[in-house]
């Protein structure tokens, strides 16, 4: 039987906690109780107690929805995957099949699996991410473009759904077995059709056995408009160009364009090559290159392996880092408590406008508003998620995207939650009022020649302001999201503000 | 969003409404007012319709001269609280997010004249409701969420404006009507010692509910014929029949109700009507002696026997009633059609009903309320 933390348990209060401190915007919008779940069974206990009392649940795997989604659940039951979180094969597998339980973080999952089979997942950037809500949103990270989203990887899924009747049912849906469910699992988001037990694969790609990491430093104090917009328009040409070569699937970079109030913005690489080594870092080198003339103040390795002595290989500073030490490098960014994020998929390089966009909100100051852990991060994408058969097979439609751009502010004072909330939209709107966007879609990076909508994982509540939002999200998979929701979640028992509206 | 029915052709009856006509002012209750005599001549109807709330004046003959308009988005259903009039928007989309609204106004007493107090949401995925009730002592309103398939508990604070949701109650169920997907609650209403009553159309079900403190709870349940689709309901005015009109196999029947433990007793009897359908509609005579149904095709008149027993007697053909009404002193039977309100006259002796007379045009009428 699951443990039901209620209000008065001294654990509430803590386990009541989204980790965005926005949530939920008003006391009387949160939980009455936490069911932290051990097992299937538990979960299956918890969830038909919850239905047959009338009350609605919602579900946390890591916790790290940006949104309200399972925070936001007057008088609900948070369903608590967290203690879930068994990586491996299972012993009574006959099929000798990886599973890896919705409450595992990412970063138990790549240790996990690296130490037992000296494989990987190929997505996630954060290590305290759960795997529930992250995989089934897709799911990308720094070897993406190397290997495809996780999503693309999963080819079994247990979940827990709600009949018509209110009865609980364990399935596991494949390609063969509730093949519509299955699809959408991999793309959709969570907290949509029911409560994911398990993800199952059939093989993983291996794990890279080293990787290079290197990052250069511009101080905002030397930046100028001239430079910030060479740094765009380097980074944005090369995946729009050179990265598409298969040889380069092995980069996965990022633009940390912090607000100017930090003082300093970041390019940052993670390379290896196909084979997994880092025998030959051309790729890398050349990449690096094109920041020379921007004139980086410092090229070091990343801070979680600062501890590392740093190689000279070749003209560049890198540092060699064992791929497991890798995988447990995220957490929490900055540790601020309240955060608004946006998204956008870019299928082109940077206009000479946006950039312009971009550097003019990022050194515009708000009185009163501290923006000094407030960032736009492009990740670098494409690669092998582009494999356009996996269209069919999963509901994430964006293929043909080069760049994915997240939108981050984070800040501690509830004071200053329109002044961060202004910013955030101020900067997304502008970028998106603009030639590149049809005039029915302004405002938002519709799917079309330059953009590829937003990323489900990166939700972003304003968004549905929008009578099109699902566009921007499913692309053309809505409707048939629709009717796996009619079929597997009759009752809409599992809803939030985002979810799949039948 | 598709929804299993069109809101603008629901068919039931609203309790509150129904039974406050025509002088019962501020009574809550349809078995409360039907046992009070009217305390003076009604003034004011509210009907919803298309495009907005109107208001008209009742004149000495009986006709509505509108008054005002005043835009709401598809007031599926209104209750009168003291001067205060609370009504359901059944929409599907309410601040971008999936659900209803409830909006509350002050009535001014000598006008009849509507002032919005305020607009509350209902809670996430409570969309498109369909009925609404107050509670006794008018401090709380629940309303049936016939899209969201939930019950949601408003407050009421002091000054008669809406609070936020205090109470979700989340059904799950279905039928074997193509209609019955899922739950799809229907009808609430107040019983005489303040429990609630509910119909759920899509699960075949009938539902006494507790309020206490702001919180729903189950008391118990009461399962209908399968498919049936229970859509609307009435208590007799000493509250111990209950009568539920079921919209998808075009019936009407009645069951015992024991107030004091709150427990919906056996199905007494089952009668037919011409028409089944996705609407339905059902109003009780202050007496107690006569019940009004419409499947959408013609008025049906039931003579209620003391035992309770229904017998038919000659209705009125023609009416495409979404919505019956009778006036609470007992003399006139609404209908809300189409195009119109029409009323009939009800002969005091016979309860027999005289043809429809057009007392008001506005475009697809869908609740009424009476001040």
């Amino acid at each position: 039987m699951a443990i039901l933390i209620t209000r008065d348990d001294a654990r509430f209060n803590n386990l009541k906690r989204a980790r965005n401190g926005r949530w939920p915007a008003d006391p009387a919008d949160g939980i009455s109780s936490v069911a932290l779940c051990l097992s299937s069974e538990d979960t299956a206990e918890a969830l038909q107690r919850v239905i047959s009392a009338g009350q609605r649940p919602t579900i946390r795997s890591g916790g790290h929805c940006y949104e309200d989604f399972y925070a936001n659940n007057p008088n609900g039951t948070l369903i608590d995957m967290s203690m879930m979180n068994h990586v491996g094969i299972l012993p009574h597998d006959d099929d000798a099949r990886y599973r890896v339980a919705a409450g595992a973080t990412l970063g138990k999952a790549y240790q996990d699996l690296y130490k037992l089979y000296n494989v990987t997942l190929p997505g996630g950037t954060c290590s305290s991410v759960g795997a529930g809500g992250h995989i089934t949103g897709g799911g990308y990270g720094f070897v993406s473009r190397l290997y495809g989203t996780t999503a693309d990887w999963v080819t079994g899924v247990d979940i827990l759904t709600v009949d018509s009747k209110g009865k609980v049912a364990l399935r596991t849906c494949t390609a063969k077995q509730d093949a519509d469910l299955f699809r959408a699992c991999r793309g959709a988001g969570g907290g949509n059709f029911g409560v994911i037990i398990d993800y199952i694969f059939d093989k993983l790609p291996p794990a890279p056995q080293e990787v290079m990491v290197s990052n250069m430093i511009f101080p905002w104090a030397e930046m100028t408009e001239e430079k910030f917009t060479k740094i765009f328009d380097a980074f944005g040409n090369y995946f729009a160009t050179r990265g598409k070569d298969p040889e380069t699937w092995g980069l996965f970079a990022v633009i940390e364009a912090n607000h100017k109030a930090s003082g300093f913005m970041r390019v940052s690489a993670q390379f290896c090559n196909p084979d997994g080594t880092c025998k030959d870092t051309k790729v890398l080198d050349e990449f690096l290159a094109l920041f020379d003339a921007c004139k980086p103040s410092a090229v070091l390795p990343t801070p979680p392996v600062s501890n590392r002595p740093a190689e000279g290989f070749g003209p560049h500073m890198m540092t060699r880092v064992p791929w497991a030490e890798t995988g447990a490098a995220g957490g929490t960014r900055h540790g601020s408590t309240r955060a608004k994020y946006k998204s956008t998929c870019m299928k082109k390089n940077f206009t000479t406008r946006e950039i312009g966009v971009f550097y003019k909100h990022l050194t515009r100051m708000l009185p009163g508003v501290d923006l000094s852990h407030t960032v736009v991060e492009v990740d670098s994408y494409g690669g092998a998620m582009n494999r356009q058969e996996m269209l069919e097979e999963t509901v994430a439609f964006q293929r043909s995207s080069i760049m994915k751009l997240q939108f981050q502010t984070y800040w501690a004072d509830p004071a200053e939650d329109e002044g961060h909330t202004t910013w955030i939209r101020e900067v997304y709107k502008e970028l998106y009022s603009s030639p590149e966007v049809d005039a029915a879609h302004q405002g938002t990076p519709f799917p079309g020649g330059n953009y590829e909508g937003c990323y489900i994982n990166w939700c972003d509540k304003d968004m549905i302001d929008y009578g099109y939002w699902p566009q921007l999200y499913y692309g053309p998979n809505y409707e048939f999201l629709q009717q796996v929701k009619r079929n597997y979640d009759p009752n809409n028992v599992f809803h939030h503000a985002m979810s799949i509206r039948a | 969003m598709k929804q299993p029915i069109e809101c603008d052709r629901r068919r039931f009856v609203q309790m509150v409404g129904s039974a406050s006509l025509w002088g019962a002012v501020g009574s809550r209750f349809g078995w409360a007012a039907s046992l009070r005599a009217p305390t003076r001549t009604a003034k004011f109807a509210y009907i919803g319709g298309e495009h907005g709330i109107h208001v008209y004046s009742i004149a000495a003959d009986e006709r509505f001269i509108k008054q005002q308009t005043i835009a709401s988005a598809h007031p599926v259903t209104m209750a009168i609280s003291d001067v205060n009039l609370y009504v359901a928007n059944g929409v599907s989309e309410y601040g971008s997010l999936p659900r209803g609204s409830v909006e509350a106004y002050g009535i001014d007493a000598a006008t009849g004249q509507l002032e919005l107090k305020n607009r509350a949401p209902l809670s996430l995925s409570g969309i498109s409701p369909r009925d609404l009730a107050v509670a006794p002592d008018g401090r709380s309103v629940v309303v049936a969420v016939h899209g969201g398939g939930a019950y949601n508990v408003l407050s009421v604070h002091e000054d008669g404006r809406l609070g936020r949701v205090s109470s979700i109650l989340k059904e799950t169920g279905s039928g074997p009507h193509a209609l019955q997907a899922s739950a799809h609650p229907s009808a609430v209403m107040f019983d005489q010692v303040g429990r609630v009553l509910t119909a759920d159309q899509g699960s075949d079900k009938l539902s006494v509910l507790s309020l206490s403190s702001g919180e729903l709870t189950v008391v118990g349940r009461c399962e209908v014929a399968a498919g049936s689709g229970p859509t609307s309901m009435v208590l007799d005015p000493n509250g111990k029949r209950l009568y539920v009109v079921h919209a998808l196999n075009g019936s009407v029947s009645s069951f015992g109700y024991d107030a004091t433990v709150g427990r919906i007793l056996h199905r007494e009897q089952t009668v037919w009507a011409s028409v089944a359908g996705e609407m339905a509609a059902l109003a009780i005579h202050p007496s107690g002696e006569m019940l009004y149904s419409s499947h959408g095709e013609g008025v049906q008149a039931w003579k209620i026997a003391g035992n309770g027993s229904l017998r038919a007697l000659p209705g009125v053909e023609g009416v495409q009633a979404n919505m019956l009404h009778v006036t609470a002193d007992g003399k006139s039977l609404l209908a809300l059609s189409g195009d119109a309100v029409l009323r009939m006259k009800i002969d005091a002796a016979t309860h027999v009903l005289a043809a429809p007379v057009k007392v008001a045009s506005l475009s697809k009428p869908v609740s009424i309320a009476i001040f």
